[in-house]
């Protein structure tokens, strides 16, 4: 330690400490700093030096970043991003804590505000919301795996909503993602997979989409209004990708809005008055919100006299007459009325010729929805039907599609097939649908299926099951058990066989 | 796994030997790291950099003391260990000081280690149970901090104004402190003049301004003496001492550790009131304790399963390359820890001699220089021209308590009064009345 010579008298050489003048000779030591001077120097640094460090601050603009900018070395940094929020909102009432994925151009940065934050957005009614475009400042934490950004205060939380374009269902494709729309129709099916997520289907004339609901839209954006199938509603939201299909993402339980249509009666007659669609709005961006759809504006099915229903506030979609369905209905979903005059099974279902009067479509019902009919039988040969269906057009032929088991309507059950001995058929009742009772012998395959044959007291009758006929019953046929069955009677080289088309014509032991 | 220990035991010996150079704190080394991460060659691989990183703090943690007590350039967590280290040296036991603070801090580390099967289940819980009430305690801390610093007078000046400012001179530097280094914390937290890109070192111009240029700057006006070292072949340490320290250092430090914001300075601070510690030899090995304890248990949380708390600036920078969660990667990190702590604590008696054989060589004056061009240089060349204005206001203000003659840790402030507020959902009221919002 050789600092004597700074610490003694330059004069006399005396050890004179941190004294400025040398208690001993009086000489002026130089080379020392003034403490006066340096406490001086300390409190300007201090107060104007930091007084000019906060007007230096405020002149500092808040640095934009993207989400691929933001890297390691910026952790910590007030900084602020722009994009659009993306991905279901997290929000936890308990500790208000509201999380949220922001994407920009580059990639995604999750967003986090806490209490006072969260709670200053509520109070403003500024919460930001699925496919919202934001612009947020606040500190920067980079992780290994991912960017956050924490909001320090509400202030920094800029909101714009884009206004949402009113579209119509069968329009929204996957390229609609993150696209503010606003969807109407009824509502088909109100489902909860698991607590926190309502899923309701609503359909308009076009088609039908499934709403999400989750937790955070209602304790964000208020409560759903009470909802019952058939009810008409207008929903907005951001549309959203579930395994690639499109749905309707609501943000605020407030944005489903209940419709107000007139109430339409089930007509009970055959043909019903014709009902001629209004074209649906052409969807354009920054349109006023949907205008309410086209069976609110033409309710021109009027209640018969004979109704044999209640009149029941609930809206229903206007019945069109078959005749009047043409491939410019291909997609779009009708409401028809009609007789089935024939009924076959295919491999996916059951088919049959429905006819009203004007006209005659197909009626086609896949087996889901058939076998969820009370009962399936109800529906076949002879019965009168009112349903809901897609138009499809398979072979140059317009066929009707019912989505679900809720689209069809059995006005009149299809009576049961006249039961017949196996000794009364013959050949000229080939395509026949008939009812048979007795015994069946052993059952024999062939490549497509297995034939078995029923004995009653007048005789022996071959039945034909098709493959997916015969792996459908259950128990499966075996020689000694008594059954009745439906089926079809076929003529094949000669010999007589009867069909059932489906395992709903096996009809037990 | 191996290898992981020797990235770690290179860390630990490149830090003791950095560790020496005055007011060079490990976090500016590390940082650099960080900012060449993309340029380092792939055999650095992040779990390599994390466990390079734990060496680094244990081995700095460990040989910090020697400039600390030598040259007077301490960081924010070792300034307690500064006034009864300048004491040894000046009673030439200053190699004593750094054997007592390196025992203290095996001491801290052997409880650490005995820790380390009971940590992964109790620490989840106790951050569970004090999760809600960080904000209270954070001001309780504070409020300690501010109303246990005494009067200072000689109780000899003349009865009115004079006499009253005598009493309340130092109190209201404090106040004055805490106040002026919170604003400027609040400042660095919402719009700082420290370029973008190196965000991660906003603190460290203020940092280096508040405490480490303080110091530097008052061994320039001092004229200081210091006689020749002795080189001791026992240490003045009863093993009541030990424990008494250790245990003191220990809580000290795995509540600063633990506690977000609370730095090794404060918990020493704290652990050093709550033991009511007379002993000055227990005092200085439990400051030892407490900065293994606060910068290495930090660390260690960030390893730790079930937990993974990022606590302290290493943390924070490598938690942007490297995340671990399983129980082994603890185990390793700990034994890591422990074997790099031995070393580094040989390394301190060898290179405290050579230190000692330096400053008996070279002017005290002209080593405080070249610690301040140290300082200037570090803190220019990672944060520019904004830094550096960052630094000179942060001096004048860590100047303050050293020319009124209150306790330097009122610059935490700049940390607490920020985050305080923060925490009570004040904070960015304030922001906004200072215009920063």
């Amino acid at each position: 330690m050789t600092d004597t010579h700074e610490a003694t008298c330059s004069s006399c050489g005396r050890f004179v400490g941190p004294y400025p003048t040398c208690p001993y000779c009086g000489a002026h030591l130089k080379g020392r700093l003034s403490l006066r001077a340096v406490k001086i120097i300390a409190v300007l640094l201090a107060t104007l030096g930091l007084a000019a460090l906060w007007w230096a601050a405020r002149r500092v603009p808040i640095p934009p970043v993207t989400a691929a900018e933001a890297q390691g070395s910026m952790n910590m940094a007030y900084v602020q991003v722009e994009g659009r929020i993306t991905g279901n909102m997290t929000y936890d009432p308990e500790g208000d804590y509201l999380g949220f994925w922001v994407t920009d151009r580059t990639g995604d940065m999750r967003i986090s505000c806490y209490r006072d934050v969260t709670r200053a957005l509520m109070a403003s009614g500024s919460v930001p919301a699925l496919g919202d475009e934001v612009v947020i400042a606040g500190t920067l934490r980079i992780r290994e795996d991912f960017v956050s950004l924490t909001v320090n205060a509400a202030e920094h939380v800029t909101v714009r909503r884009v206004a949402p374009v009113p579209m119509v269902i069968n329009a929204l494709t996957p390229l609609d993602e993150g696209r503010r729309v606003t969807v109407g129709g009824e509502v088909r099916r109100i489902f909860s997979p698991y607590a926190g997520l309502t899923l309701i289907t609503v359909r308009d004339a076009t088609g039908d989409i499934v709403i999400s609901v989750d937790e955070v839209s209602t304790q964000l954006g208020g409560p759903l209004p009470p909802l019952v199938e058939g009810q008409f509603v207008t929903a907005e939201g951001v549309v959203t990708l579930y395994r690639d299909a499109p749905q309707v993402a609501l943000t605020a339980g407030r944005d489903l809005r209940l419709g107000e249509l007139a109430v339409v009666a089930e007509p009970t007659s055959i043909p019903t008055p014709a009902f001629t669609p209004t074209p649906m709005p052409t969807p354009a961006p920054g349109e006023t919100p949907l205008p309410t759809p086209t069976e609110t504006a033409t309710p021109t099915s009027t209640p018969t006299a004979a109704a044999t229903s209640t009149p029941t506030p609930v809206p229903t979609r206007p019945i069109r007459s078959l005749g009047s369905l043409t491939a410019a209905d291909v997609d779009s979903w009708v409401r028809v009325r009609g007789r089935v005059v024939t009924w076959e099974g295919f491999s996916a279902g059951l088919k049959g010729m429905l006819d009203d009067g004007t006209g005659q479509v197909l009626l086609l019902t896949w087996t889901n929805v058939y076998r969820d009919l009370r009962p399936p039988t109800a529906l076949d040969l002879g019965a009168e039907v009112v349903l809901n269906g897609k138009v499809g057009i398979y072979e140059g032929q317009l066929q009707v599609v019912p989505g679900e088991v809720s689209d069809i309507t059995i006005v009149t059950a299809a009576p049961l097939p006249p039961l017949v001995q196996a000794n009364q058929i013959t050949i000229a009742d080939a395509g026949r649908v008939i009812r048979l009772r007795g015994v069946l012998e052993a059952p024999q395959p062939f490549s497509a299926g297995y034939k078995v044959v029923l004995n009653d007291e007048s005789g022996g009758a071959t039945l034909l099951l098709w493959s997916n006929v015969y792996e459908a019953l259950s128990p499966r046929p075996e020689a000694g058990v008594a059954v009745e069955v439906v089926g079809q009677v076929s003529v094949y080289r000669n010999t007589i066989e009867i069909a059932p088309r489906s395992s709903f014509d096996w009809r037990g032991q | 796994m191996a290898d992981l220990l020797l990235w770690a035991l290179l860390g630990a010996v490149a830090a003791s030997f950095l560790a020496l150079v005055p007011a060079l704190h490990i976090y500016n080394v590390a940082g650099f790291f960080i900012l060449f991460s993309s340029a380092l060659p792939p055999v650095v691989t992040p779990e390599r950099m994390a466990f390079l990183f734990l060496g680094m703090i244990t081995g700095y943690s460990m040989l910090n003391t020697i400039p600390s007590i030598f040259l007077s350039a301490p960081d924010d967590s070792a300034m307690f260990i500064v006034l009864p280290g300048q004491k040894y040296l000046l009673q030439s036991r200053g190699y004593e000081a750094v054997v007592l603070t390196g025992i203290g801090g095996l001491g801290g580390l052997a409880v650490l280690a005995l820790l380390t099967p009971f940590a992964p289940r109790f620490f989840p819980v106790v951050r569970t149970i004090l999760q809600p009430h960080m904000a209270w305690i954070l001001w309780t801390v504070i409020a300690f901090m501010l109303i246990s610093e005494w009067p200072k007078g000689s109780d000899r000046a003349p009865a009115g104004w004079k006499r009253w400012w005598e009493g309340w001179r130092s109190l209201t530097a404090g106040l004055i402190t805490f106040f002026l280094s919170g604003i400027l914390g609040f400042i660095l937290m919402y719009r700082s003049l420290v370029p973008l890109d190196v965000s991660y070192q906003n603190l460290l111009p203020a940092f280096v301004g508040l405490f480490a240029v303080p110091w530097v700057l008052q061994n320039l006006l001092a004229r200081v003496e210091l006689p020749a070292q002795h080189i001791a072949r026992t240490i003045d340490a009863p093993v009541g001492a030990i424990f008494q320290g250790t245990a003191a250092g220990v809580l000290g430090g795995l509540f600063a550790a633990f506690f977000p914001v609370v730095t090794g300075g404060i918990g020493g601070f704290l652990a050093g009131h709550a033991t009511a510690q007379r002993d000055e030899r227990a005092f200085v090995i439990s400051q030892g304790a407490s900065k293994i304890v606060y910068y290495v248990g930090g660390f260690l949380l960030f390893f730790m399963p079930g937990l993974h708390l990022t606590r302290g600036g290493m943390a924070w920078m490598i938690s942007t390359q490297y995340s671990t969660h399983t129980p082994e990667r603890y185990y390793w990190a700990t034994a890591a820890v422990l074997l790099c702590g031995v070393v580094a604590f040989f390394l301190s008696l060898g290179l405290t001699r050579l230190v000692i054989a330096l400053t008996s060589r070279v002017s005290y004056r002209t080593l405080s220089l070249m610690t301040l061009l140290i300082l200037v240089s570090v803190v220019f060349g990672m944060t520019g021209v904004g830094g550096l204005g960052i630094c000179a206001v942060a001096t004048g203000i860590g100047l303050i308590p050293v020319l009124w003659g209150s306790r330097r840790m009122n610059a935490m402030g700049v940390l607490l009064l920020p985050i305080a507020l923060n925490m009570a959902g004040a904070g960015d009221t304030v922001a906004r009345w200072l215009g920063l919002l």
